[in-house]
């Protein structure tokens, strides 16, 4: 790809032509995305499924389409000139969009099938500004995206004269830090949250059913008719047992398609004073994340992960104004040594602070608060089941106040925190374990909360806010609170860093 | 104590550390209060009209039993409302330091923001319709830290208020120049 690095950028490009099929792609994807209750009903009732009819429909919305894609794709030019990136576009409206190379934070690429199919990239430009800023270029061959990219880059490089020498030197260099191998990627299948897979099915039956009411199709009623017959069925504990474990088999073919789609392939390297991470089966996906730009360094285990020793990495990187979803990098299936060797990365200038780190308990009315709260709710329930002829087995209710008074007493146990000179932590978690890892001088601002509860025993919460989300430390003694927001605040207001 | 032990490495003792509890806070303009109780009278009487509504299209019979219930809690919703209005009024807050810019708030469940000039993103001051009749403004003071920890102080006259936002961009001015 080197031959490529001296593209004439000045003069107005187009993308490569496979563009035309990607943004008929993206048109269909919106449009079946919309359009799907009406499909379904089509699909279900025979009378519609007529070829002649079909082509009625589909031919105007196949043709509406192609169009569309021929002229966003001939109308839409990019160069670059004066140190800002410029595209014109717009197939209704015309439109010009500048973008100064500088305010460029990172430049992802991402391929799915069709790219891969043409050889071709799609690039995203993360910008410092509002989501609006950000620009997307559909398809460029592989060695101009790479050329484009690169391009930037070293314009910044040449910008900025902040940047050290050490930057310099990683640049040439692709150090791997993890990959995630088959027989992992299987393991971390296993022990994905199931529960959240199940309920992930039962929300799609919901919301298929209640968008099918909408058009006229009743599915609750159908169910309700179907009753009687069911409650025969139901009644055998076999069958009962059967479904179970059908349902719970369908929910871990779930996390192991969602994970094998997501985590495929799965590289974590370490670059230019960041990490790039790249995996996906179908969508291949590759995301930046500067040291710089991550503001909470995350890592959680459940139960599972816990007991084969895999851990889950979250990189909160600060985008623009506004925190969203999409700037939180994450990956998973790492040993403790990867989270290790990646933390000092990260916190390289504090590897000592982190080290001596002590984690301190909250209070214990961080438990007894919410026992009683759940005792409140519970006990007078249980001794009702017990006198009324509940429907409910009482059993259950004990079983059920059992379990969330057993978990609120884990996650107090867990919940711990350290202020160190430079670096805060907190851990939690309930069965599994997290930690959360934030750089003092990032922080953006403080807020001490006290309920009246709280105040009686000498207690407050405190928050800490980054420019990714905050942290919490939730119930602990008003006088450590107020030295650690003391402290908090005169290290930020003394900072000269860059936060981002 | 065992925090004391883990900062023992910084240049300054722990009591030596600026204090927030040393300083002297603001309240807000008086007229403030009534600009509070007249916005929720507004939400009142929206909700006393919608109730009336609700009661009068109601399926079943009105029954003096209900009526009492629902004026009795309606009653104690107002007078908790009023009360919670003076007395939040008077929790409501601020301080300026030479670095930073201090929120309190709230008469049962307090909270008390700081946001440190060097972090501010941009500040603007808002006036709404009840409070341009009582010549009040507001001052909100953005982070990055997102919309939860933004930071927003009601009640101040328009100079007031002109000033502390002249102050604050001079602050942050001055880091980015440093």
């Amino acid at each position: 790809m080197k031959k490529n690095r001296h593209i004439d950028f000045s003069q107005p490009m187009m993308q490569s032509y496979a563009a035309i099929l990607l943004i008929m792609y993206q048109f269909y994807k919106i449009l079946i995305r919309q359009l799907f209750p009406l499909l379904i009903i089509v699909l279900i009732q025979r009378k519609w499924m007529n070829v002649n009819r079909a082509m009625f429909f589909i031919i105007p919305f196949a043709a509406v389409g192609a169009i569309y894609g021929i002229v966003a794709f001939f109308r839409y030019r990019f160069y670059i000139k004066g140190g800002k990136l410029i595209v014109n576009k717009g197939v209704f409206k015309r439109s010009k969009v500048e973008i100064p190379l500088e305010r460029i934070q990172s430049v992802n690429f991402e391929q799915n099938i069709i790219h891969r199919l043409f050889n071709v990239v799609r690039l995203n430009l993360d910008t410092a500004g509002s989501s609006k800023n950000e620009l997307e270029l559909h398809a460029l061959d592989k060695g101009i995206a790479e050329a484009l990219s690169h391009k930037v880059l070293s314009f910044k490089k040449k910008m900025s004269a902040s940047i050290d020498k050490q930057e310099h030197f990683q640049e040439r260099k692709k150090e791997e830090i993890f990959r995630l191998g088959f027989g992992q990627l299987i393991k971390v299948g296993l022990t994905e949250n199931h529960i959240r897979s199940g309920g992930i099915i039962l929300f799609f039956f919901i919301w298929l059913f209640d968008n099918l009411r909408d058009i006229g199709l009743d599915m609750y009623e159908k169910t309700e008719e179907y009753l009687p017959q069911a409650e025969v069925f139901l009644q055998s504990l076999f069958v009962v047992v059967l479904l179970l474990i059908l349902f719970f088999l369908s929910s871990m073919a779930i996390s192991m398609i969602r994970t094998v789609l997501q985590y495929y392939q799965l590289h974590m390297y370490r670059s230019a004073g960041g990490f790039i991470i790249r995996s996906g089966l179908l969508n291949k996906k590759e995301n930046a994340a500067k040291d710089q730009k991550i503001q909470i360094f995350k890592w959680t285990q459940n139960l599972l992960q816990y007991w084969t020793g895999i851990y889950k990495l979250n990189l909160r990187q600060a985008s623009s104004v506004q925190v969203s979803d999409k700037s939180s990098l994450r990956v998973i299936g790492l040993s403790q040594s990867d989270v290790v060797k990646s933390r000092n990365y990260v916190f390289r200038d504090f590897i000592d602070d982190i080290d001596r780190l002590e984690h301190e308990s909250v209070n214990v009315y961080y438990f007894l608060r919410r026992f009683l709260i759940w005792s409140y709710l519970f006990i007078p329930f249980i001794f009702i089941s017990f006198y009324i002829d509940s429907p409910v087995y009482p059993g259950y209710i004990i079983f059920l106040y059992a379990f969330v008074v057993l978990s609120t007493y884990f996650s107090f146990r867990k919940k711990r925190y350290a202020i160190g000179e430079e670096m805060i932590s907190l851990r939690g978690g309930t069965f599994g374990n997290s930690q959360s890892l934030m750089a003092i001088y990032k922080i953006q601002s403080v807020r001490m909360r006290s309920t009246p509860f709280q105040r009686r025993r000498g207690l407050a919460t405190l928050e800490i806010f980054s420019a990714s989300g905050g942290i919490q430390i939730p119930e602990i003694k008003t006088h450590i609170a107020n030295t650690i927001r003391d402290y908090i605040l005169y290290k930020v207001e003394r900072s000269r860093r860059n936060w981002m | 104590m065992k925090m004391d032990h883990e900062f023992s490495n910084t240049q300054m003792s722990l009591n030596d550390l600026p204090k927030i509890g040393d300083i002297e806070f603001v309240p807000l303009e008086k007229d403030y209060l009534l600009v509070i109780i007249l916005s929720k009278m507004v939400s009142q009487i929206i909700t006393a009209i919608f109730l009336i509504v609700f009661l009068t299209l109601m399926p079943f019979d009105l029954t003096i039993t209900i009526l009492k219930l629902v004026g009795v809690t309606f009653v104690l919703y107002l007078l908790w409302s009023y009360i919670s209005a003076f007395y939040g009024f008077r929790h409501k807050q601020f301080a300026l330091r030479e670095k930073d810019i201090i929120y309190k708030t709230g008469w049962i469940w307090r909270s008390m923001t700081v946001a440190p000039f060097n972090r501010v993103q941009h500040v603007r001051i808002d006036q709404g319709p009840i409070e341009r009749q009582f010549n009040l403004s507001r001052l909100k003071i953005f982070t990055a830290g997102g919309s939860s920890s933004d930071l927003t102080i009601p009640g101040l006259n328009p100079g007031m208020a002109e000033s502390l936002k002249e102050y604050i961009v001079e602050q942050t001015k001055q880091d980015e120049e440093e």
